[in-house]
């Protein structure tokens, strides 16, 4: 196994309920020091709740919170060493700039010469330099939305949480504060917890992405893995299109797994510990692994008949239909080319993928 | 933004001069005569003069009356805002069914005809053995004054992000730094215009007041008394005093109410 960077913060099966109602049940989730985890999911799914229990503004109804190894579940929230960065920034409208930001030194006590030393170190950082006697109120949403980052990071937080903080940003500037949230971690080496519910955001910015559904945690994994090797059918089908075709473990063996469908024989590999054979389940290709031609060597190989072809932009969509299976429909997506995809409707060709790229999840 | 047209417009106008007129004009009739005197049917003009005030001043039960009247309008105020305040954060703060019970309560004293509030305040004091002075005159007020007191503050409480309160704990702050720092500067502009608003209640507020004084008197009360004995150059001048403080008074409450937020 590789070196393991230490956990900061780990949630033990956590659960919360409000009322009679659970929205939160078994969570497990370790924070590893100094990386950014992004939390990704349907609104309703518990996103905020999760963030909240760390932060110490709600306590969980069972399991516990602990930070390196030390169970804080009953630490008040105002001395856990975590801020967070608020969806509407909650920036307080009758301070200046300056005073937000130095907030987290005032109350605590610091001398005031070194508050206004600290608050301008990180209005630079934040490229706010010069804007400490503004109000709130006198500031754009992004240039908000960096006042509450500068006044979460001033006091050095082990943690900082932010609860979808780009939300309110249009899409361009979106893209930019991600590249400068992700430069800004990286140079005061903190550990962020990141909500989204922006899938192509919690890829670009993410170490690593914890997907929740209704209350629980489906997978947490690099954005590569949950992309390609998802733990679950609802994971393969949150990111991105994808093809997922019925099919039972014939056989499993230390090379892979060998998979019987309707539509033939499969060979494909799987991270998922104890897939013993006669195991139902699905199997997944993406739609931009598959290569179609006669020539194409691949060790899956299915015969196809074109329904359509489609440009979509950068890439070009076609639909096939397995000729022996007629049910079995997949979605191919090839690079576009200037003269267009010579795909005639009707005709027949071989589609294959590689074992590599075939994946397998258990039902 | 909604715009009337201008014959609604002109409507609204008329009504707000008619009103004007009609009710506040024949307040300015006593202004006018505490200045003048009446002889023969006609105004006397070379009779302008400032006796009445005059004489006002001189009179030993006008003062009093108008320094219990401010007595009593600071005092109740003040014990207002401490518990008005107190009781919004109850409110705000918590789940229980026990609050709304509890609000009744404030807003019942105001609700119900004073008379009822000042007979059972009468009773009370009289049950509890309290001598009746203006001990009892402004817990009276109080007691009148704190459901306006309480629902502005809480008012504004309810219409502040949730998220101000969090963001500052979550900085590290006390709940005691939170509400100095953060709180407080937030609800002044709302305890500033109840202040107000409640002292322009209690300075003209009789029928508690009659009800459960001993034998003090407040300004409206001794404006009571006097007018029973006839018109006198004395009592338009009180009128027009009175006239005075509180036009001040509204006009004050009324550019803290309607002042855009700070920033
Ligand atoms: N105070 C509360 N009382 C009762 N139910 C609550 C409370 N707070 C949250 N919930 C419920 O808990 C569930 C999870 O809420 P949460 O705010 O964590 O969702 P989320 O994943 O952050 O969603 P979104 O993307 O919409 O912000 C929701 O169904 C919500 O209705
Ligand atoms: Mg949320």
């Amino acid at each position: 196994m590789d070196e393991m960077p230490k956990t900061l913060v780990e949630l033990r099966d956590v659960a919360k309920r409000y009322g009679g109602t659970e929205v939160l049940h078994g969570v497990n989730l370790a924070l590893r020091d100094g990386e950014f985890m992004t939390v990704l999911g349907p609104s309703g799914s518990g996103k905020t709740t999760i963030l909240r229990i760390i932060g110490g503004l709600i306590r969980p109804s069972g399991g516990a919170v602990f930070l390196d190894g030390v169970d804080i579940s009953a630490m008040p929230i105002n001395q856990r060493p975590f801020n967070t960065v608020f969806q509407d920034y909650a920036l307080f409208p009758h301070m200046t700039v300056a005073a937000n930001v130095g907030y987290g030194l005032t109350v605590r006590g610091v001398a005031r010469a070194e508050i206004r030393k600290k608050v301008d170190e990180a209005l630079h950082l934040v490229a706010l330099d010069g804007f400490g006697t503004r109000y709130p109120a006198e500031l754009s949403g992004g240039q908000q939305q960096r006042v509450a980052l500068a006044r979460a990071i001033i006091c050095q937080p082990r943690l900082i949480l932010l609860d979808e903080p780009l939300g309110a940003l249009d899409a361009e500037l979106r893209r930019q504060m991600q590249r400068f949230l992700k430069q800004i971690q990286r140079e005061i080496r903190t550990t962020f917890l990141f909500i989204t519910h922006d899938q192509e955001e919690a890829v670009t910015i993410a170490d690593r992405i914890c997907v929740m559904n209704r209350g629980g945690i489906e997978q947490i994994g690099s954005p590569r893995e949950v992309y390609y090797r998802p733990a679950n059918e609802y994971v393969a089908r949150f990111f991105g299109d994808n093809n997922l075709i019925d099919a039972t473990v014939a056989d499993s063996g230390a090379d892979g797994l060998r998979l019987a469908s309707a539509s033939g024989e499969f060979r494909a590999r799987t991270s998922l510990a104890g897939i013993a054979r006669g195991q139902a389940g699905k199997v997944l290709v993406r739609p931009e692994a598959i290569v179609l031609g006669d020539a194409a060597g691949g060790q899956n190989r299915i015969r196809v008949r074109i329904e359509d072809a489609s440009f979509v932009g950068p890439v070009s969509q076609v639909r096939v239909r397995a000729v022996a299976k007629p049910d079995l429909a997949l979605l191919v997506k090839l690079p576009s080319r200037a003269e267009g995809i010579l795909l005639a409707p009707g005709s027949e060709m071989e589609a294959s993928w590689s074992e590599s790229e075939c994946h397998f999840v258990p039902a | 933004m909604i715009r009337l047209s201008r014959g609604a417009n002109a409507v609204l106008l008329s009504i707000a001069a008619f009103v004007l007129v009609v009710l506040y004009g024949p307040l300015l009739v006593a202004v006018f005569f505490s200045f003048f005197t009446f002889e023969n049917n006609a105004v006397n003009w070379g009779s302008f003069s400032f006796d009445a005030y005059a004489s006002l001043a001189h009179d030993e039960g006008i003062i009093t009356a108008v320094l219990n009247t401010f007595l009593v309008g600071a005092v109740a105020v003040s014990i207002a805002l401490v518990l008005g305040t107190a009781l919004a954060f109850h409110y705000n703060g918590s789940r229980s069914r026990f609050r709304e019970l509890l609000q009744l309560v404030i807003f019942l004293p105001f609700l119900m005809p004073p008379i009822i509030t000042g007979l059972s305040l009468l009773v009370f004091f009289r049950e509890a053995d309290i001598p009746r002075s203006l001990i009892t005159v402004i817990i009276g007020h109080a007691v009148f004054v704190l459901a306006l007191v309480y629902r502005i503050i809480l008012n504004r409480l309810q219409t502040l992000p949730s998220s101000l309160v969090a963001a500052s704990l979550d900085l590290g702050a006390s709940r005691w730094q939170t509400f100095r720092y953060v709180l407080a500067p937030a609800l002044m502009p709302a305890i500033g215009s109840a202040a107000i608003l409640a002292f322009a209640l209690s300075f003209d507020e009789t029928l508690i007041t009659l009800l459960v004084t001993g034998t003090s008197s407040t300004l409206p009360m001794r404006l009571w008394a006097m007018m029973r004995m006839g018109f006198s150059p004395d009592i338009n001048a009180l009128v027009a005093l009175i006239l005075i403080g509180s036009t001040m008074l509204a006009l004050l409450a009324m550019r803290f109410v309607g002042a855009p937020a700070r920033r």
